[in-house]
């Protein structure tokens, strides 16, 4: 019996010895989160000397990476509105790529709305995903947070063939945390039919791939006739919508409609900004004439496009990626056919007509998950994805391109012909966010101040006042906290 | 020894679970609550400190507020619900079994009904744009509906009203399942002593089912403490912070705001909250009864 437990204690011992063993050597091979890990030239050699590398794994050979010894399993967490099969092809090739390596990455995809909560217990739990797919704007608080790594290397090799707005946009102090992967602008969609109906057929171009630039005298007149159009009925023109943190970028671009500057030296000065308060006074002025919807301090940003695509509404917000996802389930019988159409917003700034729509950049970013292996396999399948054209291409159609080379590509062009358009709508971009440190939390500090207004509770004035102290005290404390400006 | 020890024994064996659970899922988090409520750990560092997260508490008018606004909900809707179950509990418990079951499965849909689907449901009712209120408007020949929910003073009363609804169920049931256990010549002597059914609510019921009434007290101070689904589902805390509480924001700082330490620090002036208003209960119990002689 004696004999039999001393055999079982030694087999643990050794099972536990050739465990400690394995992750020594996992670990030996991997490289520091954040740091260039580029393998000594030695070692390239010996790698390209051997010639192990298959044809499929061009990253590896290509980049050089120090890789770690499989098997290896990451996760690839998005809230990108994106057909899940473009993604998920992308995650096959990796995975069917580095399969001798035992290198996998496991997509998890989810809404937009789950995000924070999603992070945050991650963070909490420590179990952030080694790779992130989202928008720029709600990765950026993180960076100052100091949970996204530093991929300056991986960005400046891709450089030359990205639009320098779209690669400038997710730098701070001159370093990448994202690799921008499509741009989104963001305006209006609206329903071409009802515009016919309403007896708008002038203003809707003739040119159904073109985007429709109105005056803000124009703009008031289609209110007008819509709002005679849907007269009766719980319809209304324009969907606007407070009741959460989404209101945040069609509230800005409308809030910009006489040309105030929400942001100043870095700061929020949109209560300062006479112009500001005169475009929220106005959109009140709207509701209460029944421009748009009665509701609008209650209205939150998912229940617009639903009474859009009901017919409730002739006009609500949308970027290039929702107005692509509706058409899909348009087509899809999701609900009725109906023209459907992109707009910018409508400025009058100081006289002069003009327009504007925000622009969301949606990109890669590598999570310091504090698991070296992880984050060396995720530096590996972004290197991987920008060499996979047929991949980095399908995801950067997802709406407008963030690579100039997939943008002004003829046979790109061909399938997609809005791409003229978007290139036409490049003067009226604007960066919504002001590139203010922690601009997502300053989206908790609006909507709560834009209910007052238009609940009557405050004056425009004043709602945009309170907005801006509230604002700035978030962006000081991420100034004097960022963990990258400091 | 033995026999005593392993007597012992069989009674820890029965508490074990739930210590071990308890201690792992209820007394370890309050404990882990206490220690962050003191540190910052927003910036993918913590950092101890101090009292830094409660002065911010109290130094900001939405944190105060949101305090305000539970202990509202708790002074409004838990005497309420005293108040009523005791009401509706006595004027049933006495009649034929299938009316008081009748009454009893009424009260209780709304407990069982998930709190999701009401408040949807009332959230639909209550739309001025799309809602029930906008079809009665239209039908009375109204251009525009109102939109109570973007009326401070109205959503409160309506979120006090569906708390409500919802917890009175519960209440009822507690309290009848009480009565019917009261002897039946307590009922008897007061009816031939010629009480009324005032006096029979007055000396009766209401002194003995002082248990339950504590129990319901310290259950739904609890309760009414944590709401938050139909707080974020009807108000998202608006308008303009106007029905937000302690557990909506302290849902926002740990899960939108990331900031953990201030919402430790929510969590623990909840459980102090809660804590000080079941003291004062049992003192005014434990008074009441040495005034008694009891």
């Amino acid at each position: 019996m004696k004999r039999k437990i001393c055999l079982v204690l030694a087999a643990i011992m050794s099972v536990s010895l050739c465990a400690c063993s394995g992750k020594g050597e996992a670990s030996k091979g991997t490289s520091a989160p954040g740091a260039s890990s580029l393998e000594t030239a030695e070692e390239e050699k010996t790698t390209a000397a051997s010639g192990s590398e298959t044809p499929s794994q061009p990253a590896a050979a290509a980049g050089g990476e120090k890789l770690p010894s499989g098997p290896v399993e990451i996760q690839l967490w998005t809230d990108f509105t994106i057909d899940d099969n473009i993604l998920v092809h992308a995650v096959d090739g990796f995975n069917e790529a580095y399969k001798d390596k035992g290198y996998t990455v496991v997509l998890d995809k989810f809404a937009g709305s789950e995000r924070s909560a999603k992070m945050a217990a991650a963070i909490e739990a420590n179990q952030l995903p080694a790779l992130f797919f989202s928008a720029w704007f709600t990765t950026s608080d993180f960076v100052h947070q100091g949970y996204v790594a530093d991929i300056s290397d991986i960005a400046a090799a891709v450089k030359e063939d990205m639009f320098p707005s779209a690669y400038e946009a997710t730098q701070i102090d001159k370093k990448s945390y994202m690799i921008g992967l499509y741009q989104s602008y963001f305006g209006m969609m609206y329903n071409g039919d009802m515009f016919r109906e309403a007896g708008l057929e002038s203003y809707i171009p003739e040119d159904e791939n073109a985007l429709a630039y109105w005056t803000l005298d124009e703009f008031d007149e289609i209110l007008t006739k819509l709002k005679d159009y849907f007269g009766g009925t719980e319809g209304y023109p324009m969907g606007l919508f407070a009741a959460s943190s989404q209101a945040d970028t069609f509230m800005l671009d409308w809030l910009c409609m006489y040309g105030g500057n929400m942001w100043s030296d870095g700061k929020s000065s949109a209560g300062s900004d006479e112009n500001v308060v005169k475009a929220l006074d106005t959109m009140i002025q709207w509701m209460k004439d029944g421009k748009v919807n009665s509701n609008v301090a209650t209205k939150d940003g998912t229940e617009v496009a639903p009474d859009f695509k009901n017919g409730l509404s002739a006009i609500c917000s949308a970027q290039i990626s929702s107005y692509n996802s509706t058409i899909r389930s348009m087509e899809a019988g999701e609900f009725a056919e109906c023209d459907l159409r992109m707009a910018a917003v409508p400025v009058k700034d100081g006289g002069k007509d003009t327009s504007l729509m925000a622009n969301y950049i949606y990109g890669a970013s590598i999570l310091e998950n504090g698991k070296e292996d992880e984050m060396a396999v995720a530096r590996l399948f972004l290197t991987w994805l920008l060499e996979d054209k047929e991949s980095l291409t399908a995801i950067n159609t997802n709406a407008f391109p963030c690579f100039s080379g997939i943008a002004e590509d003829p046979a790109v062009v061909a399938d997609h012909p809005m791409y003229p358009a978007y290139t036409e709508a490049a003067p009226f971009i604007w960066d919504f966010t002001g590139n203010v440190p922690g601009y997502v939390s300053t989206r908790s500090k609006l909507f709560p101040q834009l209910q007052a207004a238009f609940s009557g509770s405050k004056t425009a004035a004043q709602a945009l006042e309170d907005y801006s102290k509230d604002a700035n005290e978030v962006i000081e404390e991420y100034t004097q906290n960022s963990l990258v400006l400091n | 020894m033995n026999k005593k020890f392993l007597e012992s024994l069989k009674a820890y064996v029965f508490i074990g679970p739930f210590v071990i659970l308890s201690g792992a899922f209820m007394i370890y988090p309050v404990f882990q609550g206490f220690i962050r409520s003191v540190y910052n750990s927003k910036w993918n560092r913590t950092v101890f400190v101090g009292l830094e997260n409660y002065k911010k508490i109290f130094s900001s008018d939405v944190y105060l507020l949101s305090i305000k606004n539970s202990l509202l909900f708790v002074l409004v809707v838990v005497p309420l619900l005293i108040v009523f179950g005791i009401w509706i509990g006595g004027s049933i418990f006495d009649k034929k079994p299938l009316y008081v079951s009748s009454v009893r499965a009424c009260l209780y849909i709304p407990v069982i009904a998930s709190m999701v689907v009401m408040s949807i449901i009332w959230r639909f009712i209550l739309d001025s744009q799309t809602g029930l209120v906008r079809y009665f408007a239209m039908v009375l020949g109204y251009d525009k509906a109102p939109n109570i929910l973007a009326d401070r003073t109205w959503t409160l009363v309506l979120l006090m009203i569906i708390l409500f609804t919802m917890n009175i169920g519960q209440t009822v049931l507690l309290y009848v399942a009480d009565m019917i256990g009261i002897s039946r010549d307590l009922i008897e002597a007061c009816r031939i002593d010629g009480g009324s059914r005032l006096d029979l609510f007055c000396y009766v019921l209401v002194p003995l089912t002082m248990p339950t009434t504590i129990l319901t007290f310290i259950t739904q101070t609890s309760a009414v403490l944590k709401v938050f689904v139909v707080i974020q589902l009807l108000t998202k805390g608006g308008p303009n912070y106007g029905t937000t509480t302690m557990m909506y924001l302290l849902y926002q700082d740990a899960f939108e705001n990331r900031d953990t330490g201030t919402a430790s620090a929510m969590g623990v002036l909840m459980f102090m909250i809660s804590l000080i208003l079941i003291s004062m209960r049992f003192v005014a119990m434990s008074r009441e009864r040495k005034e008694k002689g009891l």
